[in-house]
């Protein structure tokens, strides 16, 4: 059993830190002083005209910044020392009347009123993406569109997931429910505008969601610096930055991540596969849509065949060979189920193919194997328990040196990492593994539980699969977290 | 005849001169003294008027030298060439560390903030300190200067890991199990089928067998009775019960799941029942009274834990409990580097009245999960450990149990820790039951 040190991030200049908020508060963002660097982000807003209203505010404050929250945890809390050239990403968010739409009362009361889940959500969905439209078409464009809801939207049309526990929606509807988020972004990605959904809870600690909607709780306890941090960073991303990305030696192989998730088509009928690409040299993701999944009679879980394997990672090299101008040395494929024959056998061919020396299969799962301290915090993040040369347990969420806590409830439970093809000691894949839950652009806390590449690859198969087969897909992954 | 170096004299030249300028500011200098990795002392800033210390420090890195002339030097600077690991060590640090550099000749002293200098990165490609003689002089002139270096310090500084080594547990019991198994062809399709019709000629009946395309694989020799009755015990087979559990085929592995599945339902009678709908196995709540007590042997002694109580009231009839808590695991057994394992997770069960299923379970069990702690499960699952492992050992009414057998896997080692007290005393509301250690104990009481 070893314990892997907390990996580096790397921020302007080649700066690096452990914590994503010290390090752009230290450094500035990755891409400070390129030319493609956002300096001024023009954020659009639409809600009714108190969302949109409150919202503007609040952008406002974030110029001005939030004081850390009243703690002894300071690395946990840090302030938000605001934003302006100087402090944290060098670079302006600004809005104005121009780029935002105010829904009138009227038409909100009229779409809340629209009976059934799946109706509600459809009407929502049309309204704010027409609104979207508008703001596409003006001379002047926002970079990302705040999408402010109102709480009677929220209430319409976010589903309570039994919470509440056997009270259940006696309405009978066709189908199961729609998933709000995922369609409102599917329904706006051809137009371009990278959209970021805000709650009223945002710039008022003290709206009232109704409580069965208050499943995390982490949106109940958040204090303002924390949620700037979050959105702003999110938006920054969106808008075209790049505000961190791994550290890595110089002397590693250039490698394409590749994380695999499935995801079950509107009309339940088809598993469809998504990829989710990381390339460390941009700290950039890009998308791809998979094949529709077999089912293997080996474990009766959803499987590619070999064909849409071999397509699908040959479709990855290309996007990677597209912006880099050469093929990676080593491939790194992380799914969340084990890699079947067929699903073997297609990598392979691609990656031989393409003569890549180096791969990596990585079957990565959330364990119920546990480790105990006798202590009343759970082991560290970057516990490492090796069973085998290529199976181990590794703590992703647990205490946490940096923050002096345990940053989390529940009692955590590890990963579980399955080399099936292995071409990098199992230590060096941890290594990775553990550096890859830090690349999540819309969490500032760095102990995300998931490598971005499963993470991600989920969150686009949530939104693919409201995006018909056949209508072109964003490359980008702004367009789906 | 005992020697002291000439540089050591050198190098006790340049701090003397260091230590005299820092104390004409008003400041505190500390030489580091001992062993140090570089740090050759530290400056305690100091309100000079009221005598004020605020803890605020800057790190000194001194370098001395006799040199007439000074590396690249030139009318106006010098230069400094660092090594990287210096650079590192430098720039991670907590507090800022000032290269203080001493031309002995000269009497006089050079200084820079290295986590600045080096925040540039070509600097910091290019490894070299370049002192400008004229602003970079440390003298007392410099004075605010260094508060505003040591006031610039924020928190986030990575400390280092704590170094503490600790103990960990994991959940998983190794197993053994019997030796050989027994295949024989049967009339019956289905589990189902077997177990209705073994069902027919004795009560109880046992389970250690499961029915694979008309044919019986089980624990117990199937030419004899009841077994011989359902299927064709001439037709018997005998096997190493490797030949499924090292097996690669994933069929046969299941098979062989399976079966140690059906066993370990055997394995914890009387005292467990298993819940058909999440598959737990908890204790019963004793027909006589209202809250069961199991004693075991923890981690340090003997104690007790109520493992069935009543809790909450009724709202209809406030003088009823609303619900029975009972202590319940779940099980799964894996194999980890060609070994067999149970892997125990504590959890709970709830009843409504000690014996049939609670409408609320759900609602409830997510409850108590959101307040166990690490130290919590710990105990639970040291519980559970002991019971299995001391579970269905041979006494004079009964044998031990033959197809399974459960032992503790040693406790692993990690050479760092967390320290717990100290990051208790930071949290927001070090009350909160969240980091109670006691909470192991809930319901313990130690028997003495």
């Amino acid at each position: 059993m070893t314990h892997l040190t907390e990996p580096d991030l790397e921020f302007a200049h080649a700066f690096r830190h452990t914590d994503i908020r010290f390090g752009i508060m230290d450094y500035g963002p990755l891409d400070l002083g390129m030319e493609s660097a956002p300096k001024r982000i023009k954020l659009g807003v639409i809600g009714s005209a108190e969302t949109v209203e409150g919202t503007a505010r609040w952008i406002e404050k974030c110029t001005k910044g939030f004081a850390a929250k009243q703690s002894r945890q300071p690395n946990l809390f840090p302030p938000f020392p605001g934003v302006d050239f100087e402090t944290t990403f060098r670079c302006e968010f600004v809005t104005s009347d121009e780029i935002q739409r105010v829904l009138p009362t009227r038409e909100i009361a009229r779409l809340v009123a629209v009976a059934g889940q799946r109706e509600v959500t459809k009407q929502i969905v049309e309204t704010i993406t027409n609104e979207i439209a508008a703001l596409a078409e003006q001379t002047v464009k926002p970079d990302v569109v705040l999408i402010a809801l109102p709480v009677e939207i929220i209430e319409r049309t976010y589903n309570a997931r039994d919470a509440s526990g056997g009270e259940e929606d006696d309405e009978v509807e066709a189908g199961p429910a729609l998933d709000f988020r995922g369609m409102l972004k599917a329904s706006c990605m051809r137009l371009r505008l990278p959209i970021q959904l805000l709650w009223p809870t945002t710039y008022d600690p003290t709206a009232r969601i109704p409580r069965k909607l208050k499943e995390t709780s982490e949106r109940r306890t958040q204090d303002p610096a924390t949620i700037a941090w979050n959105l702003l960073t999110a938006t920054y991303y969106k808008a075209g930055g790049l505000p961190w990305r791994l550290a890595r030696d110089a002397r590693q192989l250039r490698t394409s991540f590749v994380g695999l998730s499935f995801y079950r088509s509107v009309d339940g009928e088809q598993v469809h596969t998504s990829t989710a690409q990381m390339f460390d040299e941009r700290g950039e993701g890009l998308i791809l849509r998979g094949g529709r999944m077999v089912e293997s009679e080996e474990d009766r879980r959803p499987h590619l065949t070999a064909i849409d394997a071999y397509e699908l990672l040959k479709g990855s090299l290309k996007v990677f060979r597209d912006q880099h101008g050469h093929w990676p040395a080593r491939v790194v494929l992380h799914k969340t189920s084990k890699f079947d024959r067929n699903e073997l056998d297609g990598f392979h061919t691609a990656i031989d193919e393409r003569d890549i020396d180096y791969a990596d299969f990585v079957w990565i799962q959330k364990s119920m194997t546990r480790l105990y301290r006798l202590g009343v915090y759970p082991p560290l993040r970057g516990t490492l328990l090796r069973f085998d040369k290529d199976q181990a347990l590794l703590y992703t969420r647990g205490s946490v040196d940096f923050f002096r806590t345990y940053p989390g409830m529940y009692v955590p439970r590890p990963l579980q990492l399955r080399c099936q093809v292995q071409g990098q000691p199992l230590q060096h894949v941890a290594e990775e593994t553990l550096a890859l839950t830090k690349m999540n652009w819309n969490n500032t806390q760095f102990d995300n539980g998931m490598p971005i590449t499963i993470a991600a690859a989920k969150h686009v198969g949530d939104v693919l699969k409201y995006v018909p087969e056949g209508q072109e897909i964003a490359a980008r992954y702004s367009f789906y977290m | 005849m005992k020697k002291i170096g000439k540089s050591d004299v050198i190098g006790q030249q340049g701090m003397s001169i260091i230590e005299g300028i820092v104390l004409s500011m008003g400041f505190m200098f500390y030489p580091t003294g001992g062993v140090e990795a570089g740090i050759d002392g530290f400056v305690e800033l100091r309100d000079a008027e009221t005598g004020e210390v605020g803890n605020l420090l800057l790190q000194v890195q001194g370098k001395a030298t006799e040199r007439e002339r000074l590396q690249g030097e030139t009318e106006q600077a010098f230069e400094f060439p660092c090594v990287d690991a210096d650079i590192e060590y430098w720039t991670k640090g907590t507090a800022p560390v000032l290269l203080i550099v001493v031309a002995l000749k000269s009497r006089k002293a050079y200084w820079k903030s290295l986590k600045e200098w080096f925040a540039d990165p070509e600097r910091r490609k290019s490894r070299k300190v370049v002192f400008d003689k004229a602003k970079d002089e440390l003298t007392r002139e410099a004075k605010a200067a260094l508060i505003s270096v040591a006031t610039a310090v924020r928190p986030g500084a990575t400390g280092p890991t704590v170094k503490k080594s600790e103990q960990i547990l994991v959940n998983l019991l190794e197993i053994r199990f019997a030796p050989r198994l027994f295949w024989a062809p049967t009339s019956h399709g289905t589990d189902k089928s077997f177990g209705g019709a073994l069902g027919e000629i004795v009560k109880p009946s046992r389970g250690e067998w499961i029915v694979r395309s008309k044919s019986v694989l089980s624990f117990h020799p199937l030419d004899e009775f009841p077994w011989k009755k359902l299927c064709d015990w001439e037709a018997m087979e005998e096997f190493d019960t490797t030949e499924w559990a090292n097996s690669d085929d994933e069929d046969r592995q299941r098979d062989f799941v399976a079966l140690l599945n059906r066993a370990i339902g055997e394995f914890v009678r009387p005292e467990l029942y298993r819940d058909r709908d999440s598959g737990v196995f908890f204790f019963r709540k004793p027909n006589a009274r209202d809250s069961l007590n199991y004693a075991y042997r923890s981690l340090q002694n003997t104690t007790t834990r109520r493992v069935v109580g009543p809790y909450g009231k009724k709202k209809s009839d406030p003088k009823k409990f609303a619900y029975w808590r009972h202590s319940a695991f779940l099980y799964r057994f894996v194999r980890l580097a060609g070994k067999w394992y149970v892997e125990i997770t504590p959890t709970y069960h709830f009843t409504h009245n000690g014996q049939d299923a609670d409408g609320y379970a759900g609602e409830r069990l997510k409850k108590i999960k959101e307040i166990e702690n690490n130290a919590a499960v710990m105990g639970q699952f040291v519980m559970w450990r002991d019971f299995l492992t001391t579970h269905g050992a041979e006494d004079l009414l009964t044998k031990t149990y033959p197809f399974l057998s459960f032992s503790a896997v040693d406790p692993l080692e990690l050479d760092v820790g967390v320290p717990d007290d100290l990051w208790k005393s930071q949290e927001i509301d070090p009350s909160s039951p969240l980091f109670e250690y006691a909470l192991a104990g809930e319901t313990v009481e130690n028997v003495t």
